[in-house]
């Protein structure tokens, strides 16, 4: 009986503490923003109330949403894998916008192709991209332990300057017609179009189908194992014959894939073009970060937490079609999750606040139980 | 003789951001705090000075400004990482997106896209020893420096001093390297922590007012480019030695003036003149790892030395 | 007047009893050694004395005052030193540096106000020469032949324990407490050592050593306890008593515990497994295993025996794949499997029982099944094409659960809610299930209870049984003595000796463990 008392007791504070630690951030986030609403002299409430519920008013809204979520959900994935596997991989921004180039440019030249060959195709082209972009810090990370946050951090700046420059001046890749910087748009059969007049298309499938299938890969395969070792125990990784440099190289790899796709989709689906602010501010790459951290780098919590962050991102277009407030709020909200999920309330079982927690719960459990006790004497008493 | 006078007063002005983010990314170093937030802390530096020069039109006042200012976004980031414990990598990246964001933000708000600050014409402000003009190279090295050049000379030989011979700078050190050893000498480790990440955030965000007042007199969200995390990589090629690693902060400083300069003179590759620096830092980091691969004959240990 | 008294002091952590009531008296101005197996209790009796751990009960009089120390600093300010095991001093400070750290001489400004009043303010500036003085004096004073300048990482160990001392004389500590302080020494340096205690005790200082070493306890001390399992077993004078008393005392019969091994006869068994003239270095460069050679026969216990830190755990390191010999080779049924990966030696028929169980063995954060089936990822039956078999899965762990009575509090829990020695259990577990021909097995059961340890010996035995041949790595000489055929001793990286596990004595096995060589050398 006490056993499983404790085990229940066990079990509650497990999933309070899990929520706590997720929630607070997120509340502290959304009430500090208030400060920037306030400055610009608009009501706060409204703003969320919009950047919330704006998303669900139309048909349209609603399919927007989930638009929006399908690169965030493989991007969260793209950086969750790699964190997980304590690889603090900033590439995935590279990957997404090296891709999102090439499928423009080839989604342009090869539009004679027919639909069901050229779209495939993109993807995977799509997807060596990201792993071109990842094979030089992976390598030098796996063979030199060259940090390999700095590389990447470093190489996004020298892909932004690659692309800035081939889109600007390189003839036949700028559509020089157009009244901005970008490349031309890409033909019919390269473009992923939205069922009934909304934005949402089929990428968002693609998306949850690479989701199950990379859910698959890191709870049922050796790979889920590698990542997981790897991420908690080096030593150990090695020790029983997964080779960590292998690891280290395929994680990467896998992480610029993803990317990669996330990228070939995203300009297929919604930008058609190849334009210098294709991943956003911010880019999709650091989107995935926020999410990765608020789902803890689970597949199914990065999943919820893509749909909480497409819907402030898809939500800041109507923030700023109803209010004053500029859609930079959603920069100042990202930033500032970010910095509150840097650090955990509950750390682990042993630490002081998730005893506390327990024996709260402990005596919450104990309270309810004489009442509960009580009232059935006093029916019993009655009867 | 004139290309290496202007390549050497490009260097200079390019390296001095890129050694003030080193120099106060280096004592958060010496603590074992990878600081990836340098380049949010130079934004930042880099916001509230401009804002300081754009309101009151002077120099000093901005500067003022934006000393205040950076010590305390120092003690926010020391408060998470010392008293939180948080992951300080990701205290740092938040650093980097909040910076950017209230950056935009801000001007938005402003209603402008960025803010002249040639305002204080920095250009005056610059020293020449009158008769070195015409000699070549000395002209380079000694002239047509601003004041942040003479603030970063002082800073480096201070640093020199606290490492090497105050109390202070030891304890940093002795932290850094086994906090648990200082704690059983009775040290007040936090405090210590506390002051030294101050401290670097005070240096760093004199690296943002330097781009954005002297370099480039405009503050827009995008000006850093990078130079935080150029600064990571100087001092971690320079082993957290403040000499060594201002030498490598240097040699990236004569990466970007050479670029710059190329690019100057061939506009029609500028474009892509722009990635040799970073690509070039690769390069130094991947040989410098190489060099000091020591010959450790262990297997499976991934840590960071 | 003692310079330290106890009464009844005791300390658990959480169920375990480190220290049982324990009233020991030190004698001022003597020298006072308390020896004991690893884990008798030693070092926990003697942080508690240094203000690192808080007695659970009990009582301590420094000078007949009652004391309660609430950190180092303060034993420190009632005059008790020590001296770690692991030297607590910063690498990259120089001797003088790390001697005053903490407790920096800085230069004063006097601010003068009032007229006549001074206010002393100390700025942060450090009087280099000055301390640099004090201690070139102190060195002499002692006559210790170091230079207060070098920095402490350029130092041998023997020096580095110079600086250790020198740190506690500068802090006028009145008794000293040493921790296995020659556990690290080489010969030379020990007979130093030994005078430079001595020298300190005709300063009228009290000096505690702790010890497993019983001719250095006969060679310095003036008074002996005797620790076992937490609790003081006896109180000696030196003079009056012998090396073999205090050893009986020490280990006594029940710490050998029942196992049953018969030997067999080996002679015409096959070697299975072979060592050839193996060195290695360690990061700072120091050779650490120094021409190792060996054989193992199919059905063999060759036990390792030797005092911790003199390469057993570097050649367990080298032996399964986690480091590189500068020099030597290793012999699989006559394949060469030198600097092999961990990977290809498990896929040839070793298993592996590292030494540290937490950091090699097992990853603390996963789940109990995942670290049952490490060892088998590339098992047809358990990952199939790199998919898991989960119902294949549950089968192994509940089966092997069963087999190797590993008590679990939740099944689906992390290897953290195991206790040590079910966590060991995890692995053995999980090595012999795979039934390597050799197994390499270190430390099987460092710091785990009575019941586990019986269950592994067992186990251990019972493998070997089949014609299997088991590598025992072991600082234990009562593991070592039950469980091998044959035994060699490592000392400085070397193999000093060798001998057969039937006919040999504790005292043979002690003096090869000191570095004093005989029986059948190689």
């Amino acid at each position: 009986m006490e056993a499983k008392l404790n085990k229940k007791i066990e079990k509650k504070t497990g999933i309070l503490s899990t929520l706590i630690n997720v929630l607070v951030p997120i509340l502290l986030a959304l009430i500090i923003a208030i400060i920037p609403i306030l400055i610009q002299n608009e009501n706060p409430f409204k703003v969320y109330f919009y950047m919330i519920f704006g998303n669900f008013t139309s048909f349209d809204n609603i399919a927007t949403l989930f638009h929006t979520m399908a690169p965030l959900i493989l991007t969260g994935m793209a950086i969750g894998i790699s964190f997980k596997a304590g690889l603090f991989n900033m590439g995935v921004e590279s990957g997404v916008i090296v891709s999102g180039f090439v499928t423009a440019v080839l989604g342009y030249y090869l539009k004679s192709w027919p639909k069901g060959v050229l779209i495939p195709f993109l993807f995977l082209v799509g997807a060596i991209c990201g792993i071109i972009v990842l094979i030089i810090p992976a390598i030098l990370k796996a063979y030199l332990n060259v940090n390999e946050m700095v590389v990447t951090l470093l190489l996004n700046y020298a892909y932004i300057d690659i692309l800035k420059y081939l889109t600007t001046y390189v003839d036949g890749i700028r559509d020089k017609q157009a009244g901005y910087i970008k490349t031309f748009t890409i033909g019919q059969n390269a473009s992923l179009t939205g069922f009934l007049g909304s934005s949402f298309t089929l990428f968002f499938f693609i998306a949850i189908l690479i989701f199950f299938i990379l859910l698959f890969l890191i709870k049922r395969t050796k790979l889920g194992y590698r990542i997981d070792a790897l991420g908690k125990n080096t030593c150990y990784s090695e020790a029983v014959g997964l080779n960590v440099k292998k690891s280290i190289i395929g994680i990467m790899l896998l992480s610029g894939a993803i990317a990669g796709i996330a990228g070939a989709g995203w300009l297929m689906s919604d930008k058609k073009s190849y334009a210098l602010d294709f991943s956003g501010s911010p880019g999709l790459g650091w989107d995935g970060m926020v999410i990765s951290l608020l789902g803890a780098h689970s597949p199914i919590g990065i999943l919820i937490s893509s749909l909480f962050y497409g819907i402030l991102k898809a939500g800041v277009n109507y923030v700023s079609f109803n209010t004053i407030v500029p859609g930079q709020i959603i920069l100042i909200i990202q930033g500032l999750l970010i910095l509150f999920l840097s650090f955990k309330i509950f750390t682990n079982k042993s630490s002081i606040e998730y005893i506390r927690l327990k024996n709260f719960i402990n005596k919450c459990e104990l309270y309810f139980e004489k009442k509960k006790n009580k009232r059935q004497k006093i029916e019993v008493d009655k009867e | 003789m004139k290309v290496i006078d202007v390549i050497l007063i490009n260097t200079f002005i390019f390296a001095l951001p890129i050694v003030l983010s080193t120099l106060g990314g280096l004592i958060a170093y010496k603590l074992n705090i990878v600081n990836i937030g340098l380049e949010g802390f130079m934004l930042l530096g880099g916001l509230f000075s401009g804002l300081g020069v754009y309101y009151t039109k002077s120099y000093v006042v901005g500067l003022l400004i934006c000393l205040i200012f950076s010590g305390l976004i120092g003690l926010i980031y020391a408060f998470f990482a010392i008293k939180l414990k948080s992951n300080f990598i990701i205290t740092g990246f938040a650093i980097n997106v909040i910076a950017g964001a209230l950056s935009a933000y801000i001007l938005i708000t402003m209603d402008r896209k960025d803010l002249d600050l040639n305002v204080v014409n920095a250009e005056n402000l610059k020293l020449v020893f009158s008769g070195t003009e015409n000699i070549p190279i000395l002209n380079g090295l000694i002239n047509s420096h601003s004041p942040m050049f003479f603030i970063t000379i002082i800073i480096f030989i201070l640093l020199v001093v606290i490492f090497n011979s105050t109390r202070f700078g030891t304890y940093i050190k002795v932290i850094g390297e086994n906090e648990k050893a200082a704690r059983a000498q009775g040290i007040k480790v936090d405090l210590i922590k506390y002051l030294a990440l101050i401290l670097s955030a005070l240096i760093v965000g004199l690296g943002g007012f330097a781009i954005a007042v002297e370099q480039i007199k405009l503050f827009t969200p995008d000006i850093i480019a990078g130079t935080g995390f150029i600064a990571i990589a100087a001092f971690y090629c320079g082993n957290g030695k403040p000499s060594s690693s201002l030498l490598y902060a240097l040699l990236f400083g004569l990466a970007k003036a050479l670029a710059f300069t190329l690019a100057f003179n061939m506009p029609q590759v500028e474009g892509i003149l722009k990635i040799v620096p970073y690509v070039a830092i690769v390069i130094v980091l991947t040989v410098t790892a190489i060099i000091k691969r020591r010959k450790s004959l262990m297997r499976g240990v991934y840590q960071d030395e | 007047m003692f310079a330290i008294k106890t009464v009844a002091l005791t300390k658990k952590f959480g169920e375990f009893i480190a220290n049982d009531n324990i009233s020991i008296n030190v004698e001022k101005g003597k020298i006072l050694a308390i020896v004991g197996e690893n884990g008798a209790g030693k070092t926990t009796l003697m942080n508690m004395l240094y203000g690192l751990l808080k007695p659970t009960s009990g009582e301590i009089y420094v000078n007949d005052e009652k004391v309660d120390f609430r950190s180092p600093a303060d034993a420190i300010k009632h005059g008790i030193g020590m001296v770690h095991q692991h030297f607590k001093l910063v690498p990259s400070l120089t001797v003088y540096e790390n001697i005053f750290l903490g407790n920096e001489d800085v230069f004063e400004l006097d601010i003068k106000y009032r007229k006549d009043k001074v206010f002393k303010l100390k700025t942060g500036f450090i009087k280099k020469k000055e301390e640099k003085e004090i201690i070139k004096n102190l060195i002499e004073e002692n006559n210790f032949n170091i230079d207060p300048s070098k920095k402490v990482k350029d130092l041998t160990v023997g020096a580095k324990q110079k600086v250790e001392i020198l740190k506690m004389l500068q802090r006028n500590a009145d008794i000293l407490i040493f921790d296995e302080p020659t556990a690290v020494l080489i010969p030379q340096e020990i007979e130093e050592f030994f005078e430079n205690v001595k020298k300190i005790k005709e300063k009228g200082k009290t000096i505690i050593i702790i010890t497993h070493k019983l001719k250095e306890v006969m060679e310095i001390s003036d008074n002996v306890y005797v620790i076992k399992q937490g609790k003081i077993i006896d109180y000696l004078k030196t003079s009056n008593t012998s090396e073999a008393e205090i050893a009986n005392l020490m280990v006594g019969r029940s710490v050998l515990l029942k196992v049953d091994k018969k030997y067999r006869d080996l002679s015409n068994e096959k070697v299975i497994y072979r060592v050839q003239n193996l060195s290695t270095k360690d990061k700072d460069g120091k050779t650490v295993v120094d021409n190792v050679s060996f054989e193992i026969k199919s059905g063999e216990i060759l036990g390792v025996a030797g005092v911790e830190g003199n390469g057993q755990t570097p050649l367990a390191h080298l032996l399964t794949g986690m480091m590189l010999p500068t020099s030597g080779d290793i012999y699989y049924k006559d394949q060469r499997i030198t600097s092999f990966w961990p990977k290809e030696l498990r896929k040839i028929g070793l298993g592996i029982i590292p030494e540290d169980r937490y950091l090699y063995g097992l990853c603390e954060e996963m789940s109990i099944t995942n670290n049952l089936i490490a060892s088998s990822l590339d098992d047809e039956n358990i990952c199939k094409r790199g998919i898991f078999q989960t119902k294949e899965i549950d089968r192994h762990c509940d089966n092997l659960i069963d087999k190797y009575d590993i008590r679990l509090s939740e099944k689906k829990g992390n290897i953290s809610s195991l206790s040590g020695g079910n966590a060991q259990k995890i692995i053995i577990a999980r090595e012999l299930e795979k039934r390597p021909d050799v197994l390499i097995c270190s430390q099987p059961t460092r710091g785990i209870d009575i019941g586990a340890i019986e269950f592994i010996h067992n186990s251990l035995l019972n493998y070997s049984k089949n014609g299997k041949a088991i590598l025992l790595i072991s600082s234990e000489i009562s593991e070592i003595m039950s469980l091998s055929d044959r035994i060699i001793v490592m000392y400085k990286g070397k193999i000093i000796g060798e001998v057969d596990a039937k006919n040999t004595t504790l005292e043979e096995l002690g003096l090869l463990m000191g570095g004093v060589g005989f029986g059948s050398q190689t």
